[in-house]
């Protein structure tokens, strides 16, 4: 049995966050305009999460009441899914233009939701453009809200 | 009664009728598309009130508001992506419920449960709003310092079982809502150097990231095809007995969302959780919520909507907004020339109490469409998910975006989505995060301006009356919990 069970594990991860976050909350330089002042709050809540984050440590880990196995190649969709999302997002704030970002950005995630079979390649390239062109024209010019 | 027979004729004419149809209409669709909200729809409105009368005005605007805290009860029942913040708790067992094959009876619980917290409140509003504001006007900054620490002990009903991760998701809800500018002093806290850290994390995207985000992310490594396999149009009406056997929780959660709904600046992303754990801390069954249990549904639906009725009361006695939306509202009345408070009661008591009938209708209208448009909307679910999500996804981001047109937003969308999902991962409850950022500035703002009011003195928390009535409610609303699980323990043990 490993000795790093999986709440252990994170319990680990937590400490190490709540500390950075309570050292930088710590190198903050602040007016004593009133009592508590604006570092009181984060360094309760810090010191609160470190305390939890070690008595997690020592918790039993949930018993799980199926086995999750999702297949391997589930987690690589998720993670195509993070890698697109992220090119999407920067093209968003490089000015590349909602309308086009989007059809990309919904072709392709189609497509990956379709396990990437080619053969519906027009019919995903019909509804990609449409769908983002009218959720486009709708935002854009009926409801005038702005867009990325 | 002369002037609610004004009201009443003010209100039913064949343009106003239509205005409060559309409004409800226009406001449902936008409670249920993950990202926009009713406070978005009452903005993009009120430029149209500029050529109405201003009941007409008020009429389509508190339509939108109605119909968008309803909307969200559709997405969050059938995509476990709430469309308002006012629909966390609804998730938690419509979601589920539809998963069962439910997804009629789920919505159908839900509406009637949204009409009657909607339609007794508006009976509230105009039979008690100037007596129900006297209580609202004692409310101090300790009082709301009290009620916000009472809010966030829900944490510990909900958490049963995940005690340890439910509180250290409350403690990082909380700390997620102090990046950004501090209130009081505005130092920045947590901006690690970055401009736009500097307005901290907005409510809407972390919700969305949090639920919506995720539960796509989930989907994609769900196989199936479609997001809900079996899917039940045949029971949408739910039977009487469901409401009958849970009267005390139909009323007590109206009656939380009420009287939240009076105190300006909470609003109904708190009532509904805190309508949900109150619900599952007085059931006979609490290891039911969450599974798909109907009094979930009910606790969440009554008081959001009920939340409604509640927040026009400070909006119209005191002329102070109740939450985001009627502060939308607010605007609205002023451009027709009109400043809520006292005076509006003795000059202009035909708009009052049109109000108050448009509110009413709204709920009704509400109910019609959405039991009409029930079965459209169940065929949503059987929409494929490779044409569904990849929609959703750009809905949210466009409603991201628009909140506050900034880029910042959409990352902070996806920077949750990624946290939520690990955090579902790793069985962490994701309500009381949302709580804690809810509750964080709530929390911090009123006591730091409560201990400049009382020179640095902490007394007043337990010398007012109110405050201690919270403080005691907030120690038992953690002990008992805690206790009865242990005597149930005690009891069970052989």
């Amino acid at each position: 049995m490993s000795f790093l069970s999986k709440n252990k594990i994170i319990s680990i991860f937590i400490l190490i966050i709540a500390t950075f976050l309570l050292y930088t909350n710590e190198q903050l330089k602040v007016t004593n305009y009133d009592l508590l002042g604006s570092k009181f709050f984060p360094r309760i809540v810090c010191l609160f999460i470190i305390i939890l984050g070690i008595a997690l440590f020592f918790s039993k880990n949930e018993r799980t009441k199926d086995k999750e196995t999702e297949a391997k190649y589930s987690y690589y969709s998720v993670f195509f899914f993070l890698v697109v999302s992220l090119f999407y997002l920067l093209a968003l704030d490089y000015d590349l233009g909602f309308l086009i970002s989007s059809i990309i950005y919904v072709f392709i995630l189609t497509l990956m939701l379709n396990k990437f079979r080619f053969k519906d390649f027009l019919k995903i390239a019909f509804f990609s453009f449409f769908s983002c062109y009218i959720i486009y024209a709708f935002f854009q010019n009926i409801l005038k809200l702005m867009l990325p | 009664m002369e002037l609610f027979v004004l009201g009443i004729q003010n209100v039913f004419q064949p343009t106003c009728l239509i205005l409060i149809f559309l409004g409800t209409f226009f406001g449902i669709i936008f409670g249920a598309i993950p990202g926009l909200t009713a406070t978005m729809g009452v903005a993009l409105l009120i430029p149209f009130t500029f050529t109405m009368s201003a009941i007409e005005g008020t009429a389509l605007l508190i339509g939108v508001f109605i119909g968008g805290i309803s909307g969200g009860l559709i997405s969050a029942s059938l995509l476990r992506m709430p469309g308002t913040p006012s629909s966390v708790a609804t998730t938690f067992d419509a979601y589920p419920m539809v998963k069962n094959g439910q997804a009629g009876l789920a919505l159908g619980i839900g509406i009637f449960s949204s009409v009657f917290g909607g339609i007794v409140t508006s009976f509230g509003l105009a039979l008690i709003a100037p007596q129900v504001v006297k209580i609202a006007l004692k409310f101090g900054y300790f009082e709301y310092f009290s009620l916000g620490i009472f809010a966030l002990t829900i944490v510990v009903t909900l958490a049963k079982g995940t005690m340890i991760k439910g509180l250290l998701a409350a403690c990082f809800g909380l700390l997620f809502s102090f990046f950004g500018a501090a209130p009081v002093d505005m130092t920045y806290r947590f901006t690690f150097g970055l401009n736009s850290m500097k307005g901290g994390f907005s409510l809407l995207p972390v919700l969305i990231g949090l639920f919506a985000i995720s539960q796509i992310m989930t989907e994609i490594l769900n196989p199936s095809e479609v997001l809900v396999p079996k899917v039940d149009t045949k029971n949408i009406l739910p039977p009487l007995s469901i409401f009958t056997k849970d009267w005390k929780n139909l009323i007590r959660s109206t009656l939380i969302g009420f009287f939240i709904g009076i105190l300006p600046g909470i609003g109904s992303a708190t009532s509904n959780i805190v309508a949900y754990g109150q619900a599952k801390q007085n059931s006979n069954h609490p290891e039911k919520f969450g599974t798909g249990y109907a009094p979930g549904i009910i606790a969440s639906e009554a008081s959001n909507n009920a939340t409604t009725g509640g927040a026009l009361i400070p909006l119209i006695t005191m002329g102070i907004p109740g939450d985001g939306v009627t502060a939308i509202m607010l605007g609205g009345l002023m451009i027709h020339g009109l400043h809520p408070g006292p005076l509006l009661f003795q000059y202009n008591p035909d708009l009052v109490n049109s109000i108050f009938v448009s509110v009413f209708l709204a709920n009704i209208f509400m109910f019609i469409i959405m039991i009409v448009g029930i079965r459209f909307l169940i065929l949503v679910l059987k929409t494929p998910k490779k044409y569904l999500l990849p929609v959703i996804l750009i809905l949210c981001i466009v409603g991201a975006f628009a909140l506050n047109n900034r880029m910042f937003d959409v990352w902070s969308l996806f920077l949750f989505g990624i946290i939520g999902f690990m955090l579902e991962k790793l069985k962490f409850p994701l309500t009381p995060l949302i709580l804690g950022i809810v509750l964080g500035p709530i929390i911090e703002i009123n006591i730091r301006q409560g201990l400049m009011a009382s020179s640095g003195s902490f007394l007043p928390i337990f010398t007012r009356p109110i405050s201690l009535v919270f403080i005691i409610l907030s120690v038992l609303s953690v002990i008992l919990p805690i206790y009865l699980e242990k005597k149930k323990k005690m009891i069970f043990q052989p």
